[in-house]
């Protein structure tokens, strides 16, 4: 049966209403921290091939932000700006593998790898939404985030295999980026999610996305022999050592606990330093 | 890595190598070419993306 589609959030159920945005304000805050990184990434890889790459995937990252801003502010009234620079850090719903600055190359790879993934498995699911406005954006924005998946899945490979010491430092910032991704995409029954499968929005429950997500990490890690922290339990599939703690969980924030990113982070993103210069106040 | 060779657009030598998937913007993907050692630029929008490496949900495929 055909469902019906929607044009704008009229018509949705509260939960289904409240779903979408916190769910596209978790993939513009994740899609935004990725863009930072990527962007100091830009000085620092191994290879200047790598530090141009950054620089573009740090734009596209940059451009998803303002679309889903845009998606935000025409059906929720969120002012764009306010979005970025406002907000405390606690209330910033990314991935929180992006809290903090990326200490090795590896973080950066499983940062590419795992948690850009992540987003796109989640935005995948939802290329036939009936939420329209979302729909019409996805195929763009799917196109440009494949060549981040193989970007970082060639990464992944050569420090897989490059030596023992690159493949233990992989495997420490994989499983550490799966263990926080799972964490952002919630406990299997939320009441939010359900309203969202239901409505049509997304094509699949959190939990069989992050299930189809687990499968590809996990395949991979392990033809690569890298430890992404993931075991398969037989039918259930792939699986983390150890769920978080799912009392905890807050569906505006995706996290278990209260942090946030790194205040140092959000300084340089907003451009605190140059506030006086900016052309519109 | 199955990239299809590109002809160099100061040699024409279909003597290729892709550097990475990322140029200096965003439509454009790096290569080298092995026999006038010059690096160049190629876009990359619009082209069969079946070649890469993906989980086979992107791909829109069925898993083996």
């Amino acid at each position: 049966m055909k469902q019906n589609t929607f044009e704008s959030t009229e018509g949705m159920t509260p939960a289904c209403k409240e779903g979408l945005r916190n769910l596209l304000l978790a993939c513009a805050d994740t899609k935004l921290l990725l863009g930072y990184h990527y962007g100091e990434w830009t000085f620092g890889p191994p290879e200047i091939e790598a530090a141009i790459a950054c620089c573009s995937l740090c734009q596209t990252e940059l451009g998803h932000v303002r679309l889903l801003h845009g998606l935000l502010n025409k059906h929720y009234g969120d002012d764009a700006d306010a979005l970025v620079e406002t907000r405390k850090p606690g209330e910033f719903a990314n991935i929180t593998f992006l809290d903090n600055e990326m200490k090795s190359w590896a973080e950066l790879v499983a940062a590419n790898y795992v948690v850009d993934l992540a987003v796109t498995t989640l935005l995948h699911a939802m290329k036939d939404s009936t939420f329209q406005p979302l729909h019409m954006s996805l195929d763009k924005m799917l196109q440009e985030e494949k060549f981040h998946v193989h970007h970082g899945q060639g990464w992944f490979r050569t420090l897989a295999g490059k030596s023992e010491e690159t493949r233990t430092e992989l495997s420490e910032a994989a499983s550490d980026a799966v263990r926080r991704v799972v964490e952002w995409f919630g406990p299997a029954d939320a009441d939010e999610d359900r309203a969202l499968v239901e409505a049509g929005v997304k094509s699949a429950s959190n939990a069989e996305i992050v299930g189809q997500l687990l499968e590809a990490v996990g395949r991979f890690a392990q033809e690569l022999k890298v430890d992404a922290g993931l075991e398969k339990k037989g039918s259930s599939g792939w699986q983390v050592a150890t769920q978080p703690d799912w009392r905890q969980w807050r569906a505006r924030t995706r996290r278990v606990s209260e942090s946030g990113p790194d205040e140092r982070i959000l300084y340089h993103l907003r451009g605190s330093k140059n506030q006086v210069f900016k052309l519109s106040t | 890595m199955k990239d299809s060779p590109v002809r160099c657009p100061f040699c024409a030598s279909l003597n290729s190598q892709k550097q990475s998937d990322f140029g200096t913007s965003l439509m454009v993907k790096q290569y080298f070419c092995l026999d006038c050692k010059s690096a160049f630029e190629w876009i990359k929008w619009g082209e069969d993306d079946s070649h890469l490496d993906l989980p086979d949900f992107l791909q829109d495929r069925q898993p083996e």
